[in-house]
């Protein structure tokens, strides 16, 4: 698993460094779908918030659900 | 160590490749950015729709004009907030020689028609400046947009004076302002 | 006294509310009512308000508080043979609510790329003392089509229990790392993981074997580390429809793994109105320490009483919708700043003999409702 883990970061860095340009997949102006609710990873944030507390002591497991993303990207 | 998960070592390791991950990817900026229009350089020329109307018009047509030419989408929440500020700046300078040209670029126009008919209801007069409508895109891929809004400041001659990346706070409007004044010289 | 610790098995102890991070912080509130209740006779009524403002062009403030009731009849707890009594019939103790109030603050710097988040949350109630900070760094890259996010919380929650405990305090640390990619205009992928690491009375101080004199209570690891991978992606299958798929995996040291499948599809039925439907599939395996319950004598020194500690398996599926009210409806406020988010979901656990001698009921359904307003400033 460490070997996996170091592979991956390491697999990612270079992506993410040297192939930047081919990252860029979808221009500023077509993120309209991405500015929808529907497309959001967490569309309802307290439903989440909720139940991430109620799986926690309903279930052993935690974890996982980072709510980072990018969006729409306006600023 | 046991089986299954990291280490602290190489969860410390892990942390320091993804900061390195971030720093270098600024770099990836410089990429991001290759091939912008420049300062000096000749705004293609365009021929759109009115979003309000069918009328069409083309860049061309406001030469001899300063030109501030907004690309926004009714599903970018901070072109909608900045938009009455740009419709105040039309109405500050528009007889002097300005002229506000809001593009929007939503895939259906009638969001856009709605917030602008709301915000005109808001303003309490019809909205301020040239709206038109660019559904296949043309100006964002023309000139090579990088945000969400962009704004390009176009002096008489029809070429690029400035390009604002992202919307206008109140700091950056006064700036705009002051090289809105400078390009009306 | 056990009453209100037995209540605790429903209270989030543990985790601070993670402010969603999307494109921009929010200026505005949330108000937002929840309600959880199973057949194990545990009730939850948690109504809270959520306020994000935006204090300067790039920093924004945050808090959320709530009031959560809490109620667990005491017939679900098995309790030790009553003494001969004069043949008056015990009352039964049923469905007081204890209250358990958490708050938490938290700062925002969002600037051009990157976006800081750093806050503490706090939550009291008679019996438990939680306390975190914690901390969320995401950077965007390649105009927003790269994500990476690093995030780190910190509990120091205590116990406060009606009995003596090897030690009264519970702490976790979090790491999470996360790295979301759009992959088309209507595509995305995000890969996250978490890395915990929990120390202190990590078991429910009431769980307990009742047919011993005294009884045995349960006994966890002092210690527990795990570790999750999740992969999610959304996809747009047609204009109104997007697809959610999520896979989780979680492995710790007590040797419990699990998986987690999470299907979720939404759909635009009007302009206004997104209905969804899901569905979520949990399967876990046995910590190591987990026997029968009749196999535990006095020399076992670690006792697991709670199915959460065995193998089992869940189900959960649920309803959403998202509406934004119509501008006649809401003649004085902006319907472009206001939405409301409701949900349901019904989870339905496998049927174990641990659920049957703490609950009396041998599988456990329950359901949560959750309904949000959201309005913008």
């Amino acid at each position: 698993m460490k070997r996996y883990v170091i592979g991956l970061s390491l697999l990612s860095l270079l992506c993410l460094a040297g192939c930047a340009e081919k990252l860029i997949r979808v221009q500023p102006y077509e993120m309209e779908h991405f500015a929808q609710d529907k497309m959001q990873f967490t569309p309802l944030g307290p439903r989440t918030v909720f139940e991430t507390h109620i799986y926690s002591i309903r279930e052993a497991s935690a974890g996982g659900l980072s709510g980072f993303q990018g969006g729409c990207g306006c600023r | 160590m046991e089986k299954g998960y990291a280490s602290p070592r190489v969860r410390a390791h892990l942390i320091l490749i993804m900061f390195i991950v971030v720093v270098l990817t600024c770099m990836a900026q410089t990429f991001a950015f290759a091939g912008m229009p420049v300062a000096g350089q000749q705004a293609t020329d365009f021929v759109l729709p009115g979003l309000l109307n069918g009328q069409t018009l083309s860049l061309k047509d406001l030469t001899g004009k300063v030109v501030l030419l907004n690309i926004w989408a009714s599903w970018c929440t901070s072109c909608k907030e900045e938009m009455e500020d740009l419709m105040a700046v039309q109405e500050q300078y528009g007889l002097r020689g300005f002229a506000f040209v809001a593009v929007n670029i939503d895939n259906a126009p009638a969001s856009a028609v709605e917030f602008m008919d709301r915000l005109g209801t808001k303003m309490k007069k019809k909205p301020a400046g040239i709206l038109l409508y660019d559904k296949d895109k043309l100006v964002p891929k023309a000139y090579l947009q990088r945000a969400m809004p962009t704004s390009y400041l176009i002096d008489r001659e029809g070429k690029f004076r400035k390009i604002y990346l992202g919307s206008f706070s109140k700091s950056t409007l006064a700036a705009l302002k002051a090289d809105i004044e400078e390009a009306l010289k | 006294m056990t009453r209100k610790i037995l209540a605790l098995l429903v209270a989030c102890m543990l985790l601070p509310v993670w402010p969603v991070l999307a494109d921009k912080p929010r200026d505005g509130m949330s108000y937002v009512f929840s309600f959880y209740g199973d057949t194990g006779n545990n009730l939850v009524i948690a109504p809270s308000v959520l306020l994000s403002k935006k204090l300067t062009d790039t920093y924004y403030l945050g808090a959320n508080l709530g009031v959560d009731a809490i109620t667990s009849a005491t017939k679900k707890a098995p309790t030790a043979p009553a003494p001969p009594t004069s043949g008056e019939e015990d009352e039964e103790d049923g469905g007081a609510f204890t209250y358990r109030v958490p708050l938490s603050l938290y700062l925002t710097y969002d600037k051009d790329n990157d976006t800081v988040t750093g806050g503490g949350y706090y939550s009291y109630e008679t019996t438990y003392i939680g306390r975190s900070l914690f901390a969320a760094y995401t950077r965007r890259m390649n105009l927003n089509n790269t994500s990476l996010g690093i995030a780190y919380s910190q509990s120091f929650d205590y116990w406060i229990p009606d009995r003596t405990l090897p030690t009264d305090n519970r702490s976790e640390r979090t790491l999470d790392l996360s790295v979301t990619q759009l992959l088309s205009p209507r595509q995305t992928v995000q890969f996250t993981y978490t890395a915990l690491r929990s120390e202190g009375f990590l078991a429910q101080p009431t769980d307990q074997l009742v047919e011993y004199t005294p009884p045995l209570y349960a006994q966890y690891p002092d210690n527990r580390k795990g570790s999750a991978y999740a992969v999610r992606f959304i996809t747009l299958l047609n204009e109104p429809t997007s697809l959610h798929i999520l896979y989780r995996y979680y492995r710790d040291d007590w040797h419990i793994q699990s998986d987690t499948v999470n299907i979720e599809l939404y759909r635009d039925i009007s302009t206004s109105v997104v209905l969804g439907a899901r569905y979520r599939y949990y399967e876990q395996s046995a910590a190591f320490f987990a026997k029968p319950l009749d196999a535990y004598t006095r020399s076992d020194t670690l006792i697991a009483v709670n199915y959460r500690m065995y193998a089992f398996h869940s189900n959960t599926v649920g309803m959403m919708a998202i509406i934004k009210p119509s501008k006649s409806f809401l003649s004085r406020f902006d319907a472009d700043k206001v939405k409301l988010k409701l949900s349901a979901d019904v989870f339905n656990t496998s049927s174990h003999p641990n659920i049957q001698y703490q609950y009396k009921t041998d599988h456990l359904t329950g359901i949560f409702t959750t309904i949000a307003l959201d309005y913008d400033f």
